[in-house]
């Protein structure tokens, strides 16, 4: 039989990853003072898995390497050796290059050999610490994973009455008497013998002296006893594998057959059978030897087809919940009746089963509904793949700044588009970092200003209408707004005089003008790249804020779409072109009230709605097309917020509220300010997905030039 | 010698998993006193516990009313199972 | 044909597990923890269970505990995959009630025999 092991490769990697990113938090969780053993017992059961699996999958060096990661695990975990800070570092740093092997061995790169024999020296370190002089047993189980897989030798443990380990030309003599509860683990006799068979010739004789009368006898326990003779020239210690199971279940007496006493061996030798048996022997040792000797030979073809399979199966995949996969499989289910039904009124159609194929059609909606869904909430993963970093980044980031921060996290279970989650982990790296280096104040400082010693981040996550909110709080020493202002003033992105919005200011922090510049982090209390996070954020269709009080802390809010691919809309008309506003954003569509339009200088067409002023957007101006009507009164005009900021867009006329699967404009024409994507519409026209948040923007911008491009590129405005 | 009115379908298995129940109506058959008639034409399965039991049974019937397979002979899976477990003379026509 | 229960909380070696066994013809069902494993157990019924020892939410042994506390698993083999690290585990698993055991790292030569040993 061939079983090509690399296929099983990426699944491998990935799972192992993930028991490093396990390993890795577990590992940051644990209090040296008082360390908790469930934790340690989960470090211990990720590493043990992958040191199981690079084992099977013939990653040699990888089960090596691991295998003393778990052997300083596991007496951590039974308390041979404590838990001190450095050997946490140890094994983080173990942890860290662990991945850095298995993402080489997936990538066919090159081993780090310096960060390996580093490492590795580092955990025989503390190995050879707790062994208490005797630097032997460290060594022994590092290096014994890199002997392949040997089969058991359960002959060492028993030392055998009669004859020693060698082969017994004349057979051997066996007495087997099971315990009474031999049938209740499963064993049965004849699988015994049958493996004996294998060897060679068997006799048989049962011992039935122990037999209760049939009103007497428990039929689920064992009482018989068998003598047996083997007339094989095998390895006393083939036997011995045979029973290697049965061992603590029975009395098992073997010895050679020739040293057998006559009125032991009631039954005669047949002179003829020993030499008749001879002849199958070696085929059946070299069998019942496939334990040890083959798996060598396997083991090492498994690892060169691990070599060359690694890197091949690098695509992206996800690992779903069954759960969800047979709700799938039930709505195809019903999916198919729809569709036969549908076709059984199609077949013999008349007009009085009209009202039953419009039941249908309700229903092939709904089915269709459901399956679209629950086909979405397949790419759904929780946040808590992407938080896995953050311990690490805090604890790193905090210990070489001399910082001492609690680090929460909540809402872990919190689902996203896969898509979504991964493009956001850099972006939250890049923003615990900042609040552990700009948020946090030095220990000292935090005592002075009367704060505990300890700082605190939390990062938050939990769904708010069809968005992913991520906030990430400090009770750092807050962003000094007067300051970030002045700054904001002297570099000219700010009119002297004008006053703005505690919350406009805040968010000069994410200017490529000043964040970009090294001294900002004086000011804001932020650090460097906030425009690139804000970028990031935006290209997810996201946006991100900025709270905060001086002296006491800084909150980021993070809003994200739960997913990238599918959202609910509301369409409309502007002329002969149709275009979507997410569902989310609309909050009412009003008739045009003349007397409530008014003119404002800087502002443009503003309209009177809910004791306040919306500013008015004609998208046939922003977007040079011919609409059917020009004149606002009595017009519809759709009011759209996005983060507390409304907008009152001028449309001909209100559609239909659908579904529509975004496609990306960016990918298949180019980047367009106001316009979020398109879509295709039921009758096969594309309609345009409006960009509230950047409608906003280009309103506040001024209409006057709405087609300039937002900046793409950092450089050009640092 | 009296033909058993009806004899005992052994089903497909003879193993550990039925012989408790099995037991019971081999030893009511016993106790009837009558020649018992076991028909295992249909067994695919035979394991220790079941020669055990069967081995205990045909004891049983021996000292009773005694005991044969129905049909030409012993079943093949009984066979196989007794003479690989050393006890074919008691159960083995 | 024999239905396996196969019980492993890493998917790498369930998949390769699962393979082997499919290719010989057998029916799999997979089972991602002990608890799981219990649960799939009580609603179908196996010919053997193949389990790993060290797992989340509920390990092998206590697997193996209350299988054979199940009508229907009271004498279903029940094999472990214990590590050689571990040899402990061997002899807790056979308490526990297990049938017997295979030793990782295994290929599937390997497993295909020793199952082989306990149902055909």
């Amino acid at each position: 039989m061939s079983v090509d092991l690399s296929q099983f490769l990426q699944t491998f990697f990935e799972e192992s990853f993930e028991g490093l990113d396990t390993m890795e938090s577990g590992l940051l969780e644990l209090d040296p003072e008082q360390p908790n053993s469930e934790t340690l017992n989960n470090v211990f059961r990720a590493a043990h898995s992958i040191k199981g699996g690079a084992g099977t999958f013939g990653l040699t060096a990888v089960s090596d390497f691991t295998h003393r990661l778990e052997t300083l695990l596991d007496r951590l975990r039974d308390g041979t050796q404590s838990v001190t800070a450095d050997r946490v570092n140890v094994l983080l740093n173990a942890v860290d290059c662990l991945r850095g092997m298995l993402e080489a061995i997936q990538n066919e790169q090159e081993l780090d050999a310096d960060a390996l024999s580093n490492a590795q020296k580092r955990l025989d370190q503390e190995l050879a610490a707790g062994d208490g002089g005797g630097g032997a047993s460290a060594t022994a189980p590092a290096t014994e994973p890199a002997t392949p897989p040997a089969a058991p030798q359960p002959s060492a443990g028993n030392p055998s009455p009669g004859g020693g380990d060698g082969t017994s030309r004349g057979g051997w003599w066996i007495r087997f008497e099971p315990e009474p509860h031999l049938f209740a683990t499963g064993n049965d006799p004849r699988r015994l013998f049958l493996a004996l068979q294998d060897l060679g010739d068997l006799e048989v004789e049962c011992d039935t002296s122990g037999l209760p009368p049939l009103s007497g006898l428990d039929p689920e326990t064992c009482q018989l006893a068998w003598t047996l003779r083997l007339h094989a020239a095998v390895e006393e210690s083939a036997i011995r594998e045979v029973f290697e199971w049965v061992e603590d279940d029975a009395l098992i007496d073997i010895r050679p057959l020739d040293a057998v006493q006559p009125e032991e061996d009631s039954v005669a030798q047949e002179p003829g059978s020993a030499s008749a048996s001879a002849a199958p022997a070696p085929e059946a040792s070299a069998g019942a030897g496939s334990g040890g000797g083959d798996g060598k030979g396997v083991a090492g073809k498994g690892g060169g087809k691990g070599g060359r399979g690694g890197g091949s199966g690098s695509a992206s995949s996800i690992r779903v919940d069954t759960e969800k996969i047979d709700a799938l499989i039930d709505m195809v289910g019903e999916l198919v009746i729809t569709q036969s039904m549908l076709s059984q009124i199609g077949k013999e159609f008349t007009e009085q089963r009209l009202e039953e194929l419009q039941d249908g059609l309700a229903q092939l909606e709904r089915n269709t509904r459901e399956l679209q869904e629950n086909v979405m909430r397949i790419r759904m993963v929780p946040i808590s793949f992407a938080y896995s970093r953050l311990p690490r980044i805090v604890h790193d980031t905090s210990r070489a700044l001399g910082k001492t921060v609690d680090f929460q996290m909540e809402g872990e279970q919190t689902e996203l588009d896969k898509t979504v989650m991964e493009k956001i982990i850099d972006p939250l790296v890049h923003l615990v970092r900042n609040s552990v280096d700009h948020g946090i104040e030095a220990p000292e400082e935090r005592t002075a200003a009367g704060k505990p010693e300890t700082g605190t981040i939390t990062i938050e996550a939990y769904h708010k209408g069809g968005n992913i909110i991520i906030e990430i709080s400090d009770d750092g020493r807050g962003i000094n707004r007067d300051k970030l202002l002045g700054k904001a003033r002297a570099a000219g992105l700010v009119e002297d005089g004008s006053e703005l919005a505690d919350e406009q200011i805040y968010d000069l922090i994410f200017h490529p003008g000043l964040s970009t510049h090294d001294q900002a982090t004086e000011y804001s209390g932020r650090g460097v790249g906030m425009d690139v996070v804000k970028r990031n954020v935006r290209s997810l269709s996201g946006n991100i804020h900025v709270r905060s009080t001086h002296g006491q802390g800084t909150t980021i809010t993070i809003s994200l779409p739960l997913t990238l691919s599918i959202l609910d809309g509301q369409l409309f008309r502007v002329g002969d072109q149709t275009y979507i506003i997410p569902l989310v954003s609309v909050i009412e569509s009003l008739q045009v009230d003349a007397s409530k339009v008014s003119r404002v200088t800087s502002r443009g067409e503003v309209y009177h709605w809910r004791e306040g002023y919306v500013p008015i957007v004609r998208l046939h101006e922003l977007f040079d097309t011919e609409p059917v009507r020009k004149e606002l009164a009595g017009g519809l005009m759709v009011i759209v917020e996005d983060e507390d900021t409304y907008l009152g867009v001028f449309v001909d006329d209100l559609l239909d509220q659908q579904q529509v699967v975004i496609k990306s404009l960016e990918a298949n024409y180019l980047q367009v300010p106001g316009i979020a994507g398109a879509t295709i519409l039921g009758d096969g026209t594309v309609a345009l997905i409006l960009d509230i948040a950047g409608l906003i923007e280009m309103s506040r911008g001024g209409r006057r030039q709405p087609y300039i491009p937002q900046q793409d590129d950092a450089d050009e405005a640092a | 010698m009296t033909q058993a009115e009806q004899p005992i379908d052994l089903g497909e298995q003879l193993d550990i998993t039925v012989v408790a129940a099995l037991k019971a109506s081999l030893e009511e058959a016993v106790a009837a006193a009558q020649p018992v008639a076991l028909n295992g034409e249909r067994l695919q399965r035979v394991d220790g516990a079941g020669i055990q039991l069967l081995l205990a049974f045909a004891r049983a019937a021996e000292a009773a009313g005694g005991w044969r397979w129905h049909g030409e002979r012993e079943p093949e899976a009984i066979r196989d199972a007794a003479e690989q477990l050393g006890v074919a003379s008691e159960l083995v026509a | 044909m024999a239905k396996i229960l196969a019980v492993d909380d890493s998917a790498s070696m369930r998949q390769m597990v699962t393979y082997t066994l499919k290719q010989q013809g057998y029916e799999v069902t997979e089972a991602v923890d002990g608890q799981d494993a219990l649960s799939k157990a009580k609603s179908g019924s196996f010919d053997l269970v193949i389990t790993d020892v060290n797992m989340p939410k509920m390990d092998g042994i206590t697997l193996v505990r209350e299988l054979r506390g199940l009508p229907d698993l009271k004498f279903t083999p029940i094999l472990l995959l214990t590590t050689e690290s571990a040899p402990e585990k061997k002899q807790e698993g056979k308490q526990a009630g297990a049938t017997g055991w295979l030793v990782k790292p295994f290929d599937p030569d390997q497993l295909v025999n020793t199952i082989k040993k306990v149902i055909r």
